[in-house]
């Protein structure tokens, strides 16, 4: 260990060797990173069955690559130090992003806050052949239940919502094939939770 | 994805096949899920449509119902929607899609096949406004020219 600390490079080579010992570091980190989401054994046998036939010729280019890479890593270390922050930082929106409920209605598409009595009043459904059970939203009404049952905080608010066909909805922004209409519980601007009462 | 199987709808005395679900808001809504038997039928369940005239206006119902609570189950319209022996779709807003003459193109996908005439019909609130149909055309086959060069099949 003395002999380690004591020693100090002496040739080009030995400095390059210090210079690439953060490259080391982060390689290593990069690596372990790299087995910790490594695909489950379930997924790779099928990755297996499905995938093409691994030839010697592709085995050897994935080691060229993969030397190509470390050697990258390496060297230019500082680089990917720099992106690192960014490259993190990039993960952890798209994790939240992901974790984000999905739903139709977004801030544009509210029309006006509601009294949930004033809903339940224009919700009751004219059939006259009787097969509509006399409740709020006729047969939708868990629904509706499940909905006022999570209206809990005394900061949540009811809006109703109106979406036109052909409006973009959700995460991946596809668009309506039919009007949308619905109550959304409001807190903070933010969308919480939906109550869709007629769509295709 | 397989072409799945699509819902009934008793038209004009005839029962046709309808390419569009009216009941999926109603199972949304209610957190009501089935059990999907085979791969040409994800959603679990069949439903029979009909449209019942009163007073001139027509209206959409469901008249019967074969879900799959589980693979070997299966529940009838009285079994999901108790004391019913039909279901106004007063949720349904939007188009129903029912297939009509000979099939021009099958398609692996959904209810993706396209066959001579589409009717169209257009419901708001499970009352049926409009409807007219729509003759649809073989579509053209794509060939290799026309793809972008990085995905054509290489020599």
């Amino acid at each position: 260990m003395d002999s380690l600390m004591s020693w100090r490079p002496d040739s080009w080579h030995g400095y390059l060797l210090v210079y690439m010992v953060p490259g080391g570091l982060l390689l290593a980190f990069f690596l372990f990173n790299k087995w910790r989401e490594r695909p489950s054994e379930f997924a790779r046998e099928l990755v297996r069955i499905v995938g093409k036939k691994i030839s010697p010729l592709d085995r050897l280019k994935e080691f060229l690559f993969l030397c190509v890479a470390i050697a990258c890593v390496l060297l230019g270390w500082p680089a990917f130090l720099a992106w690192l922050p960014f490259g993190i930082a990039q993960d952890k929106r798209n994790k939240a992003w992901q974790a984000l409920p999905d739903f139709d209605c977004a801030p544009e598409y509210l029309v006006a806050q509601v009294n949930p009595i004033d809903a339940e009043i224009a919700s009751y459904v004219i059939d006259p052949l009787g097969t509509v059970p006399s409740l709020p939203f006729g047969h939708l009404n868990q629904g509706w239940v499940n909905f006022l049952a999570d209206m809990t905080d005394d900061r949540d608010e009811m809006w109703s919502f109106y979406i036109p066909k052909g409006g973009k909805v959700g995460k991946y922004q596809f668009e309506t094939t039919s009007e949308t209409r619905g109550y959304a519980k409001v807190r903070d601007g933010k969308i919480l939770a939906e109550f869709i009462t007629e769509r295709d | 994805m397989t072409a799945q199987v699509s819902e009934r709808l008793i038209y004009g005395g005839k029962e046709i096949s309808l390419f569009t679900n009216p009941l999926s808001l109603y199972l949304k809504a209610t957190g009501t899920c089935f059990e999907s038997p085979h791969t040409a039928n994800w959603r679990g369940y069949v439903g029979t449509w009909e449209i019942l005239e009163h007073e001139g206006v027509e209206r959409l119902y469901l008249v019967a119902l074969s879900a799959h609570k589980t693979y070997k189950e299966i529940l009838s319209l009285s079994d999901v929607f108790p004391g019913q022996d039909k279901v106004f779709a007063h949720w349904f807003t939007g188009q129903l899609r029912c297939p009509q003459g000979a099939q021009l193109e099958y398609r692996h996908m959904g209810y993706g096949s396209i066959y001579e005439y589409d009717l169209l019909m257009e419901f708001k609130q499970g009352v049926l406004v409009n409807k007219h149909a729509r003759h649809n055309e073989v579509p053209k086959k794509k060939e290799e020219k026309d793809y972008p060069s990085f995905l054509r099949r290489g020599s």
